[in-house]
C-alpha cells in the first residue's frame, strides 16, 4: 500500500494518468469523422474501442516499466531502503510488496478507464442507433431494422471488452515484472527502463524466433535455429496478449482464452518475482 | 566478481530452464488463440517493410488496430488527393493490419475500384484506349481486393454482397457469373437482408445460365412477399414467364403481373431502358402494344422504345469516336 501512495503522489504519473483519461472522453466527441469522412454507424464503435483499448495499452505498458524501474532506486535514495531491511522483512516480501504496489496502481487505473471506456461506448451506441434508426434504416423493414440495431449494439460494450482491458492488465503486470527483475542488477533507472522497453518489443517477436526454432522445412539454419532457441526460452511473449486487437475487431474473447492468458502471466510473474529475489537477496547495501 | 556474478546467472538459469518448460505451452497457446481467430498470422515482410520501422514497431506493441486506423487516415488523405498508387498501398497496409475489419476492406476496394478506376476513365489527358485500359486495370484490383476480403472474412454479408455489387455494376467491367456466387455466399451467411436474395436472381438472369423455369419459380416465390415486389422484379418476372411460355395476350399478362396498364408500362419501360443486361424476352413487345393502347407515338420522347433507340445510337456514337 505504501507504495501505492508513493507512486501516486508522483506528479508525473497524474500527467499521464489525466492525458489517458482526456483522450477515453474525447471519444464522447464527434470526432471519430476527422480525416475519414466514410466512418459512420458502428464503425465509430470499432474506432473508439481501437483508441481507448490502445491508449490503455500505451498507459499501462509505459506505467509498468517506468514505475518500477523507480522504485528501487528511489529507495536506495531515499535510504528507506536501509531502514527497511534493518527490520525483520523478508527481501522477498520486500520485492513483492514493491510490485504488488506498481500493479494496484496500475489495476485501478485501467479500472477507472475501463469505466469510463464503457460509459462512452454505451452513450455513443444509444447515439448511433438513434442516427442509423432515423437516417439510413428509417424506412427499412422491421426484421432488417432490429438486425442493424444488433450489429451496433455488437460494437458497443460487452464482457469482451472488460476482458480486453484485464488482457492489457496482465501485459503490464508481465512487463512490470520484467522491470522489477532488471532493476535488481540494474546500476540506474534509465538502464532498467531502456532494458525493459526493448525487452518488450523482443517480447512481441518472441513467437517469430520461436517458431523460427521449431521451423522443419528449408530457409532456417542451424544459426537461426539456436537463436530463436536463445531468444524464446529468456524472454516472455507478449505477442499472445495482442487478443486485444481481435478484440477491437469484432472477436468474442471466451473465459477459457482468458483463463489461459491468466495462467500463463502468473506463470510469468512468479518467475520473475523468484529470480529478482534470487538476485536481490544475496545484495549487499 | 565471482559471487558478484553467481546470483545473476542462477537467475538466467532459472529463467532459461522455466523458458523451455513453457516454450511448448506458449506455442499451443498461440496456436489455438490463431484457431480462434484471436490471433493474427505473422506479418509478412513486405508489410513490415510498407508500414516502415517506427509503426512496425508500435504495431507490433499491441496496438496493431490502432496503427491501421491511422493508416485507414493517410488511404482518405491520399485518395483526396488522388493518388491512387499511395491509396492502393496505404489500404493494402491497413488491412494487412487489421485483416478482420470488414470496414477497411470495404472502403478501400470502393477507393480502388470505383474511384481510382472512374478517374482514370474521366481522365482527358491521357489517350481514351490508355485511359480504358488503365480503368480496367484498377477495377481488376478492386475486384481482387473485394475477394480477399470477402474470403478473410467469409461471415461478413456486406463484403460478399459489395463484391456482388462492384461484379454487377455494368460501369465496371461487370461479370454476372461471379456477381451471383458472390450474393449466394452473402446469403449463406444467413444474416444478409432479403434484397441481397433479389440482386443473386438479378446476377443468376444477366449471366443466363441458370435454368429459366427454376429461376422463374424463386422470382415467383419472392413476390409472394409484398416488399420483393419492386419494378425490376416484377419486370424481370415479366421477362422470364415470357421466355418459359410466351404469353397469347401479352398486355393481360403485363396487367396481371403489374395490376394496371399504366404502371406495366411505367416498369416495364423502366426495365428496358435501365435493366442493362437482363432478359428482354417479350418486353419490347408488351411496351409497343402498351404505348398503342395508351396513343404514345413510337417517334416522341415519352415512348421508351423512342428512348432506348436513342441511348443505343449515342452508344455507337461515342464508341465510334474512340
Amino acid at each position: 500500500m505504501h507504495t501505492f501512495t508513493q507512486l501516486v503522489r508522483m506528479k508525473v504519473f497524474y500527467f499521464l494518468g489525466i492525458f489517458s483519461v482526456l483522450l477515453l472522453a474525447s471519444n464522447l466527441l464527434d470526432i471519430q469523422g476527422i480525416g475519414d469522412p466514410n466512418l459512420q454507424g458502428a464503425e465509430v464503435l470499432r474506432s473508439i474501442r481501437s483508441v481507448s483499448l490502445g491508449v490503455m495499452t500505451l498507459f499501462s505498458v509505459v506505467l509498468g516499466v517506468v514505475a518500477t524501474a523507480l522504485l528501487l532506486p528511489k529507495d536506495v535514495e531515499d535510504r528507506t531502503l536501509y531502514t527497511i531491511l534493518a527490520k525483520p522483512v523478508p527481501r522477498l516480501d520486500y520485492l513483492i510488496g514493491k510490485l504488488g504496489g506498481v500493479l494496484l496502481l496500475i489495476f485501478v487505473s485501467l479500472f477507472v478507464m475501463d469505466l469510463l471506456m464503457t460509459g462512452v461506448l454505451a452513450l455513443r451506441t444509444n447515439m448511433v442507433i438513434s442516427e442509423q434508426m432515423n437516417g439510413i434504416a428509417a424506412h427499412w423493414p422491421e426484421d432488417e431494422r432490429q438486425a442493424l440495431k444488433e450489429h451496433i449494439l455488437g460494437q458497443g460494450p460487452s464482457w469482451s471488452l472488460h476482458g480486453a482491458s484485464l488482457a492489457v492488465f496482465l501485459r503490464s503486470a508481465v512487463i512490470a515484472s520484467t522491470a522489477l527483475l532488471l532493476s535488481t542488477f540494474s546500476t540506474s533507472t534509465l538502464f532498467t527502463t531502456i532494458t525493459a522497453v526493448l525487452v518488450y518489443f523482443i517480447g512481441n517477436f518472441q513467437a517469430d524466433a520461436r517458431e523460427a526454432f521449431m521451423a522443419t522445412g528449408e530457409g532456417v539454419g542451424r544459426l537461426e535455429q539456436a537463436g530463436g532457441l536463445a531468444l524464446a526460452v529468456v524472454f516472455p511473449d507478449f505477442k499472445l496478449y495482442n487478443v486485444v486487437d481481435a478484440v477491437v475487431q469484432g472477436e468474442a474473447f471466451p473465459p477459457t482464452a482468458l483463463a489461459a492468458l491468466l495462467g500463463l502471466t502468473a506463470f510469468y510473474v512468479v518467475l520473475h518475482v523468484f529470480a529478482s529475489w534470487l538476485v536481490f537477496a544475496g545484495k549487499e547495501f | 566478481m565471482k559471487s558478484r556474478l553467481r546470483p545473476i546467472l542462477t537467475a538466467l538459469g532459472v529463467i532459461v530452464v522455466a523458458g523451455a518448460i513453457r516454450m511448448p505451452l506458449e506455442q499451443s497457446l498461440t496456436a489455438d488463440f490463431r484457431k480462434h481467430k484471436l490471433l493474427e498470422e505473422p506479418l509478412e515482410i513486405e508489410t513490415k517493410e510498407r508500414i516502415g520501422q517506427n509503426s512496425l514497431a508500435i504495431a507490433l506493441a499491441g496496438v496493431r488496430t490502432l496503427v491501421a486506423s491511422f493508416t485507414a487516415l493517410q488511404v482518405t488523405e491520399k485518395f483526396t488527393k488522388a493518388l491512387w498508387d499511395d491509396v492502393d498501398e496505404h489500404a493494402e497496409t491497413t488491412v494487412r493490419l487489421s485483416p478482420r475489419s470488414p470496414y477497411y476492406w470495404d472502403i478501400g476496394g470502393w477507393h480502388i475500384g470505383y474511384n481510382a478506376a472512374s478517374a482514370y476513365r474521366s481522365n482527358h489527358e491521357l489517350p481514351k484506349l490508355r485511359a480504358e485500359a488503365e480503368a480496367r486495370r484498377w477495377v481488376e484490383r478492386g475486384r481482387e481486393f473485394f475477394e480477399r476480403g470477402a474470403k478473410n472474412n467469409p461471415d461478413s454479408w456486406e463484403l460478399w454482397a459489395a463484391l456482388g455489387n462492384f461484379c454487377s455494376n455494368p460501369a465496371f467491367f461487370p461479370d454476372d457469373q461471379k456477381a451471383a456466387e458472390a450474393f449466394a455466399r452473402a446469403e449463406a451467411t444467413g444474416k444478409a437482408p432479403e434484397s441481397v436474395k433479389r440482386f443473386r436472381l438479378f446476377a443468376e438472369a444477366r449471366a443466363g445460365k441458370e435454368d429459366p423455369a427454376k429461376l422463374l419459380s424463386e422470382v415467383r416465390e419472392m413476390l409472394e412477399t409484398p416488399r420483393n415486389r419492386v419494378p425490376t422484379m416484377l419486370g424481370l418476372y415479366y421477362a422470364l414467364k415470357a421466355k418459359v411460355s410466351p404469353p397469347e395476350d401479352p398486355v393481360a399478362a403485363a396487367v396481371q403481373i403489374f395490376g394496371s396498364e399504366a404502371k406495366a408500362l411505367r416498369n416495364l419501360g423502366e426495365y428496358f431502358i435501365y435493366g442493362s443486361r437482363m432478359p428482354e424476352d417479350g418486353v419490347e413487345t408488351a411496351i409497343r402494344l402498351l404505348e398503342g393502347r395508351a396513343g404514345v407515338p413510337p417517334d416522341v420522347d415519352a415512348s421508351y422504345i423512342y428512348r432506348r433507340e436513342k441511348m443505343q445510337e449515342l452508344a455507337r456514337e461515342k464508341n465510334g469516336r474512340r
